[in-house]
């Protein structure tokens, strides 16, 4: 249930896809980032300057190479302090720790130490590292990546919007080329942002929303000591092919970047026409570039990860700059294409590649999600950009030549998206690996870890020993004859027959009891089993058995059951030559299910194809059906033709046609399963849900069987169409949803997913299935964003609408959508 | 296969001795000498099994064989004294349900004065 939406979340849902309740920790993220950057563009700007000023340009290297070594042991420091403090204090720690030093490094820039300079260039680089990761990982602690994907564009824009107010206040504040009273306004920022953690944190709290058990990273697990530091952040990402593959593509960008910007500053040197104008135009350029940035990543952003999927997401960037690089290399350079090329990168970098990237980290497992985090997030930028330099430099050293540079760029770039496509390739599986399977398709369970043929003969073989000793003997010598005397089995005859109860009933049963140790066992098993059949086959048994049964057929007498019993049982065991059909006709008849059970039984073992239509005709009756489903699963495949004409047949009554479908999924064959599949594409509303799970049962028994896919996507989209026309009805009742159409919808979302099924990794709908049913709000998430991830874009957006978490106004809209553009299809 | 005869009344009671197998076809087989006693006017026969050590399918289907012939004359053939895995056997075929077999050699004479 939800309230009213408010006034906020009418406006918030304009610029994003934001839901009742969502509103007021997005705003805080928000503001978070926001300090957060506003802060970074003061300290960055006097890094900046105080450097220049003190120590000139050529030693930057040297603050470059400083700054690296300084991260690393950052890494190794923040890795501790997360493995010991809560995230709430390891936070406000090192926001406090920033805020003091801050205080510090304006007190002693009035000393005037030239080297000073050098250290704070070196500080504020690790405060950007910090901060920001730390921001991304406490996303990373309240959203799953559904929500991730709706919200990054509004609170994302924060971290723009705190860029351009810090960056403008700087201009407007500044009374001298190095103002370090500036840091005063970066440290009420960061005050600021304390109070917005502890507000975050609070909401976190109150929602149970908070970091999960692992990723306040005891250093005691499982009784083992946690190791931590640098070198266990760095054995997390070379051991995981996921984090190698992101790293490697986070690398390829900076040193992409660092290529770019220099092939910028080689353009902009060679133009002549700005002159004197050309820092102003820059200033102008920057600001207008975020304030690009900043309405791509709140109105585009999350619209189109929404829209299009991580992967097409994570590859628009590169491309862009693939496009616009080979621009530069084929014409002839001029501003416009590097101000082009520029305006790309520091856009779409910022925006789009910076939201897909972190949301390839949710969905791992925290125990080395934030290690590996730290890792990549603070020393890898650092040291992939220093690469980026040297590598530069080294190709410098060749030639520098503008459209040489270009086309290696271009060479990375490519390299970079095929990096991409690898780790958005591994996100379905960490994805996948995210959802628990929760259970097994009954049928799959049992078969693996039952054999109910046994267990049919036992039971009856149990149950028989109150009607008949011969009963009793010949199942035991069908359990002998099948290979399934088990000695637990025969104990349990045995042992039972002791019981008070049972004993009671007379001394026949203690014979018995004696009579079932005698039984033979090993190579005298075998012996017995030749003579029995020998006998079986002997003209004069015949002709004395087959007078006798003659007899007792005719006789339907009341008390005389047991003795078409047994006669119904004897004909499982005789040679299918031998078994008269007439009487086996007349036992079928019989009006007793015990009867007609055994010589259901005994024509599908004999294989007599002309009692079919009388076992059929037993599927109507819910007494006999399953006895009847039993024995034209004993006459196997070969009869898999005729049921199917069985189905052709009009007239013929839904609850046979549904049994039928029904034996045809336990044949588990490829040829019941075009069968079955065929009948699919039929329109026959009344038999889809069967034909649905008889083809899932088949794909779950034996995945190598193939449905074929055309009538599957076929049957996908008219099964949406139908959800669609039941969630309308629902929708626009307005009242509370009825129990019976509760389920039809349930039915009908399992159909969806079974259909699916047929058409996507069984394994992977499976567990999307039970978690989406049956999880908790965040494996629901889960099981969506693993769809979105591994199904094509038009299966995509038929089914991902039905599915998702929405308001009743939203899930109404969507509908209409879905189903005007089914109709249009 | 050793056969000996005893007569109570008019029941002739055939005591069998040693195996009655295929593999082991005397002269006369079982069904033959049966055959040879209702020719003779015997008409109720008591096959006692006491001393049978071994009957295969061969054996059964002499016993079989017998029952037919003397049914079919109208006469009465039973069984008496039969091995726990004869009986088995016969369960598990049903001739329990088409032949008359009796542990005891009294209750099995005296089933015939009932008839």
């Amino acid at each position: 249930m939800t309230d009213e939406p408010s006034r906020l979340h009418g406006f918030l849902s304009r610029l994003v896809e934001i839901k009742p309740g969502e509103e007021r920790i997005t705003l805080l993220l928000f503001f978070y980032f926001f300090l957060i950057t506003a802060a970074y563009s003061i300290i960055k700007s006097l890094r900046v300057a105080s450097y220049l000023d003190s120590l000139g340009a050529d030693k930057l290297p040297l603050a470059y190479l400083l700054t690296a070594v300084s991260i690393g042991l950052v890494v190794a420091i923040h890795s501790k302090l997360q493995a010991s403090l809560s995230r709430l204090n390891l936070i406000i720690f090192s926001l406090a720790f920033f805020i003091l030093t801050a205080v510090l490094f304006w007190l002693l820039f009035s000393l005037g130490w030239a080297w000073l300079s050098l250290a704070y260039y070196i500080w504020a680089n690790i405060f950007l590292a910090v901060v920001i990761t730390q921001f991304w990982i406490v996303v990373n602690d309240i959203f799953n990546p559904r929500e991730t994907k709706r919200l990054v564009g509004l609170f994302g824009s924060g971290g723009i919007l705190g860029g351009i107010l810090g960056g403008e206040a700087t201009g407007l504040m500044a009374r001298a080329s190095v103002d370090t009273r500036l840091l005063f306004l970066a440290c009420g920022f960061l005050l600021l942002t304390i109070v917005v953690v502890y507000l975050i944190a609070d909401w976190q709290k109150r929602s149970g929303r908070g970091p999960s058990q692992d990723s306040t990273e005891s250093t005691q697990q499982n009784g083992k000591t946690e190791r931590v530091g640098f070198r266990e952040c760095l054995r997390t990402v070379i051991g995981q092919r996921y984090f190698r593959l992101l790293a490697g593509g986070i690398a390829l960008s900076l040193i992409v970047s660092t290529f770019i910007d220099w092939q910028f500053s080689k353009v902009v040197e060679g133009t002549a026409s700005l002159g004197d104008r050309l820092t102003s135009f820059f200033g102008h350029f920057n600001a207008g570039l975020l304030v690009v940035a900043f309405f791509i990543q709140l109105f585009l952003t999350s619209r189109f990860v929404q829209k299009f999927g991580i992967r097409f997401s994570f590859l628009i960037y590169p491309s862009v700059l693939i496009i616009v690089l080979t621009g530069l290399t084929a014409l002839p350079a001029s501003l416009l294409m590097a101000l082009t090329l520029k305006a790309s990168d520091k856009s779409l970098s910022y925006t789009l590649n910076q939201s897909v990237r972190e949301l390839l980290y949710i969905p791992v497992s925290p125990e080395v999600k934030y290690k590996a985090k730290i890792f990549i997030d603070m020393f890898l930028n650092r040291f992939a950009k220093g690469l980026g330099g040297v590598l530069l430099m080294a190709l410098l050293y060749f030639s520098l030549n503008l459209r040489f540079i270009s086309l290696v760029t271009i060479l990375l770039i490519l390299g970079w998206m095929a990096v991409n496509l690898q780790v958005t390739r591994e996100y379905a599986a960490v994805v996948r690996n995210k959802l628990k399977k929760k259970w097994d398709r009954a049928e799959k369970a049992v078969a693996e870890q039952l054999d109910l043929d046994y267990l049919k003969l036992a039971f009856d073989t149990l149950d028989t020993r109150r009607r008949s000793r011969e009963l009793l003997a010949m199942d035991i010598f069908d359990l002998m004859k099948q290979d399934k005397l088990r000695p637990e089995l025969k104990e349990l005859l045995t042992s039972n027959l002791s019981e008070p109860g049972v004993s009671s009933l007379g001394t026949l049963f203690e014979e018995e009891a004696l009579a079932l140790s005698e039984w033979p066992a090993g190579e005298n098993e075998d012996l017995l089993k030749k003579e029995v059949d020998e006998i079986l086959s002997l003209e004069a048994y015949q002709e004395l058995i087959k007078e006798y049964i003659r007899r007792v057929v005719a006789d339907k007498k009341p008390g005389t059951e047991i003795m078409r019993m047994e006669a119904a049982k004897l004909f499982s065991l005789m040679p299918a030559n031998f078994v008269p059909a007439e009487e086996l006709a007349e036992l079928l008849g019989d009006e007793s299910p015990e009867v007609s059970r055994l010589a259901m039984d005994s024509a599908a073992r004999s294989g007599q194809k002309e009692h079919l239509e009388t076992i059929i005709r037993k599927l109507k009756d819910p007494v006999t059906r399953e006895d009847a489903v039993s024995a034209l699963l004993t006459f196997g495949s070969k009869i898999t033709g005729t049921l199917s004409d069985y189905l052709e047949v009009e007239e013929l009554d839904l609850e046979v046609k549904k049994a039928i479908i029904n034996v045809l999924s336990r044949m588990a064959t490829q040829e019941a399963a075009d069968l079955l599949a065929l009948e699919l594409q039929k329109n026959q509303p009344e038999l889809d849900g069967e034909l649905i799970e008889a083809l899932d049962r088949i794909h779950h028994l034996k995945p190598e069987i193939s449905i074929p896919a055309e009538i599957s996507r076929k049957k996908l989209k008219e099964e949406i169409e139908r959800h669609c026309q039941l969630l309308l009805a629902t929708l626009d009742s307005q009242g509370p949803l009825g129990e019976e159409a509760e389920k039809e919808l349930v039915r009908s979302q399992s159909d969806i997913f079974k259909l699916l099924g047929f058409l996507y990794p069984g394994d992977d709908i499976s567990r999307a299935w039970q978690n989406f049913r049956t999880g908790t709000k965040d494996s629901r998430a889960y099981a969506l964003e693993l769809l979105d991830n591994i199904l094509i874009k038009s299966d995509r957006e038929m089914v991902l609408p039905l599915l998702e978490d929405l308001p009743p106004s939203d899930r109404l809209k969507r509908v209409r959508t879905l189903l005007d553009e089914l109709g249009k299809t | 296969m050793k056969i000996s005869t005893r007569e109570i009344n008019d029941i002739l009671i055939v005591d069998i001795e040693g195996e009655i197998r295929r593999s082991d076809i005397t002269d006369m087989t079982l069904h033959q000498w049966i055959k040879q006693q209702l020719e003779r006017g015997k008409r109720k026969i008591l096959l006692n099994f006491e001393k049978v050590e071994f009957i295969d399918s061969f054996g059964v289907g002499e016993i079989l064989a017998s029952y037919i012939s003397a049914n079919n004359l109208g006469g009465k053939l039973k069984l008496v004294r039969i091995s726990k895995k004869l009986y088995l056997i016969f369960q598990v075929t049903m001739l329990t349900r088409v032949l008359e077999i009796y542990d005891d050699e009294q209750v099995a004479l005296e089933s015939f004065f009932k008839e």
